[in-house]
């Protein structure tokens, strides 16, 4: 399954699913990048933390990150890889591609009003 | 292994045991990679040795039944009492003691500084506080504990709380036994009457004991207000 197919999350869930989705939100600034990290494949912590530094311009501690691994492995939303190395890669699971679908989009609907507004009172004053 | 990469895995290790067992032996060997990577990146930072204490607290918190969701709801009401009652009882074990110590040494030798009295009411205040704080967090376990036990979930339950309560019970017998002057609390009534052998009912570590010195200093300094078996 590739990464993006993996991210077609179904639109049905169980109590589990609900439960950890509401949740979410109260975790949601470490747990929306590494899910955002996980939405193109596999990562360990080490490729996790350098990634999001990448992209977010955000470091995230080793204590911070595992916090939120285990949070997100217990509810669900990624999953540990079988792995040789020490190295232990996670992936998205397809309730973790709802969660972060549902969540950016929340967010996407408020970025679009705020700056549309800001742009609506910039235009006025 | 360089020396370098062999102190990294050594102060690895070491941050490691910030966290509980259980989270050690799921995660323990993947996050200390994480920690080694780091410190070839970053060799020596605060902030990440702040953040792991800070996390692994967390973890031991919760391992404990103290804060998160990280175990199931039964197994939080019997952790979280388990570590309610622990720290109850220590705190009863010191608290009593030290309070013993205050109104002994009050009641043989009132204090003549102003400011040493003023002390005293300070002190006895504060472990007075913290024992209404300690049971104001015992409230709301006790209520869930209640509750699970009016509603037949109970299983589980009777070892922890047979612990805690035979906790509770130790530092009251101490207590008894000490209000009493029996054996091995530096006297006993009988001491004097040759009932009981000298060696048993004022044994000689007990002259040691901040307890015997206060009385022993008080005997000095003046005639005792009571008993008279002294």
């Amino acid at each position: 399954m590739s990464p993006m197919a993996r991210t077609e999350a179904p639109q049905t869930g169980g109590s589990s699913k609900s439960e950890a989705l509401s949740t979410f939100g109260r975790y949601a600034g470490p747990a929306t990048l590494i899910l955002s990290s996980l939405a193109d494949g596999t990562k360990h912590g080490y490729a996790l933390t350098k990634d999001i530094e990448e992209f977010a311009e955000v470091r995230i501690a080793p204590g911070t990150l595992y916090e939120a691994l285990a949070r997100l492995e217990r509810q669900g939303l990624i999953e540990p890889v079988e792995s040789h190395d020490r190295r232990r890669p996670y992936r998205l699971t397809a309730d973790g591609a709802l969660a972060l679908r549902l969540h950016l989009d929340s967010q996407r609907r408020v970025a679009d009003v705020g700056l549309r507004r800001l742009a609506s009172s910039a235009g006025t004053g | 292994m360089t020396a370098t990469s062999d102190s990294a895995r050594k102060r690895a290790d070491r941050l490691l045991r910030c966290y509980p067992r259980a989270w050690r032996a799921r995660y323990g060997e993947e996050f200390t990679q994480l920690l080694i990577d780091d410190m070839s990146e970053r060799p020596r930072s605060v902030a990440r040795t702040a953040d792991v204490v800070r996390t692994g607290l967390l973890a031991r918190a919760a391992s404990a039944g103290l804060v998160g969701d990280t175990l199931e709801p039964q197994q939080q009401i019997r952790s979280g009492l388990a570590a309610v009652g622990c720290a109850l009882i220590a705190f009863l074990a010191f608290g009593v003691a030290i309070w013993s110590q205050l109104t002994i040494g009050w009641q043989w030798s009132a204090p003549a500084a102003p400011s040493t009295k003023a002390a005293m009411l300070v002190m006895s205040a504060v472990i007075l506080v913290f024992a209404v704080i300690s049971l104001l967090a015992a409230v709301p376990l006790a209520w869930t504990l209640g509750r699970t036990l009016v509603q037949g979930r109970a299983s589980g339950l009777v070892a922890p709380l047979a612990s805690v309560l035979l906790g509770a019970v130790v530092p009251v017998i101490g207590a008894v036994h000490f209000g009493h002057g029996w054996p091995g609390t530096g006297g006993h009534p009988w001491a004097g009457r040759d009932v009981v052998p000298a060696a048993v009912a004022r044994p000689p570590h007990s002259g040691s004991r901040p307890t015997g010195r206060i009385l022993a200093r008080s005997r000095r300094s003046r005639r005792p207000r009571s008993p008279g078996w002294w």
